[in-house]
């Protein structure tokens, strides 16, 4: 019977078969490839499934889920601490709340400065070589953009890649090269890679910048609606309506 | 015989297959933070973040058990670039849109490159596994589970009421099935395994 087979084999992994069993079974093996790659896989199998069910990994798995409970609940704890005011500074608080009340209702359009968040590169591992793209990265991170424009220059000639586009594009916008960083965009928005909406959204952001708020509405409309981002987009396209 | 000495990392591969809660806790505070950071760059929040990351260590240790798993580039680069390209997958299946991010692949070092080839094809092998387990009888996913989870097969004849004869054999039944599954499946042929 076909099935039988199986119990050989798992009597030959186990090394539980006589001599003369063991032989045979081998010179089968030495004929038969099939057979063969049926005693390999099966045996992958058994490392497989052993690992699974091991009670080492439920216990790993457990210690996992622990320590990473405690580590992500950890970073919420570190907000700063609330002090309570003493009761003659009030006035203070009254007059700045009455300030800035006053310069928002005076600056009531949308601003750059209030949608634009800055980012961090993340192309390589730290401790790799001094390439230009480590320096690009480095300098970008440390929001030294001026520094790190020559090296995205040198890289994009040699590199063909969306993500360092989109950052080259962001450090022009940093250093307020608006034109060069439009075109930079553009060419991301006409790809159809994971930064083709991060640009749009940079592109209606330059045209936010420049108060032409006809144009920023018009490039927040081509954003599709399950962008994750797609919150900032329509609280910026409600604030412009 | 491998002659070659050990990355310094090698110690964090080593601290995950043995458990140790001090190699653990320090991955999590040494290189956690980076991935967290990406990961809320980019559309994603801490549960997303969380799951990735134990995803990402679960993968490292099951390979590491099975196959074996030997570091010649930083951990903290090989981590990244794991948890990196799995949120970007994930990215990938919820969007509508083909992207063709995984073109844009941009870490330059080789080792780290290759590392982190040979951890994904291990993951894909392992779902197939998986996938093919979940479609077993339940019998046969019971009677195989308990043989590694119990110490002796006269154990497990004793938990099922049969004889010993009668589950070595089932056992081996249903492990052959198992395998005819895998071999018949499509993936099976791209992974060539």
């Amino acid at each position: 019977m076909e099935q039988d087979i199986y119990l050989t084999i798992e009597n030959y992994l186990n090394d539980e078969l006589s001599a003369a069993e063991k032989t045979a079974f081998e010179n089968q093996l030495s004929v038969d490839k099939i057979l063969k790659d049926k005693v390999a896989l099966y045996k992958e199998t058994n490392q497989f499934l052993g690992n699974r069910f091991s009670k080492d990994r439920a216990q790993f798995l457990e210690n996992i889920k622990a320590v990473s409970k405690a580590s992500f609940a950890q970073k919420e704890e570190t907000k700063p601490k609330v002090i309570p005011l003493q009761s003659r500074y009030y006035w203070l608080v009254a007059a700045s709340i009455a300030i800035v009340m006053g310069i928002f209702v005076f600056d009531s359009d949308p601003t750059f400065e209030e949608y634009y968040q800055s980012e961090n590169a993340y192309f390589n591992e730290r401790g790799s070589v001094e390439t230009d793209l480590v320096q690009a990265e480095n300098y970008f991170n440390q929001k030294k953009y001026t520094e790190a424009l020559p090296y995205f220059e040198k890289v994009i000639l040699q590199k063909k890649s969306a993500e360092i586009d989109y950052f080259y594009g962001l450090s022009l916008l940093e250093t307020n090269q608006l034109s060069k960083a439009t075109s930079v965009f553009k060419t991301i928005q006409q790809g159809n890679s994971l930064y083709k909406n991060k640009a749009i959204w940079n592109l209606a952001l330059i045209q936010l910048k420049e108060g032409n708020f006809e144009n920023c509405k018009s490039l927040l409309k081509e954003i599709p609606e399950d962008d994750e981002n797609y919150e900032k987009v329509q609280k910026l396209l409600n604030e412009l309506e | 015989m491998d002659t070659k000495p050990n990355h310094p990392d090698q110690l964090y591969i080593e601290g995950l297959i043995t458990n140790n809660s001090s190699v653990i806790e320090s991955i999590y505070k040494k290189f956690v933070p980076k991935v967290k950071s990406y990961i809320h760059a980019n559309s994603g929040d801490d549960d997303q973040a969380q799951d990735v990351i134990q995803e990402v260590l679960m993968v490292i240790y099951d390979q590491a058990k099975t196959k074996g798993l030997k570091l010649s580039c930083p951990f903290d680069a090989y981590f990244f670039l794991l948890c990196k390209r799995r949120w970007l997958n994930e990215l990938k299946k919820s969007s509508s849109k083909g992207v063709t991010f995984l073109d844009d692949e941009v870490s330059l070092n080789e080792s780290v490159r290759e590392t982190v080839f040979q951890t994904e094809i291990f993951d894909e092998k392992q779902s197939l596994f998986d996938e093919m387990f979940q479609k077993l009888g339940e019998k046969c996913q019971e009677i195989i589970k308990l043989s590694f989870v119990t110490k002796t097969m006269e154990e497990v004849a004793e938990k099922l009421n049969v004889t010993y004869g009668y589950v070595r054999k089932k056992k081996s039944i249903c492990t052959g099935q198992l395998t005819e599954m895998i071999q018949q499946s499509a993936k099976y042929q791209t992974l060539k395994l």
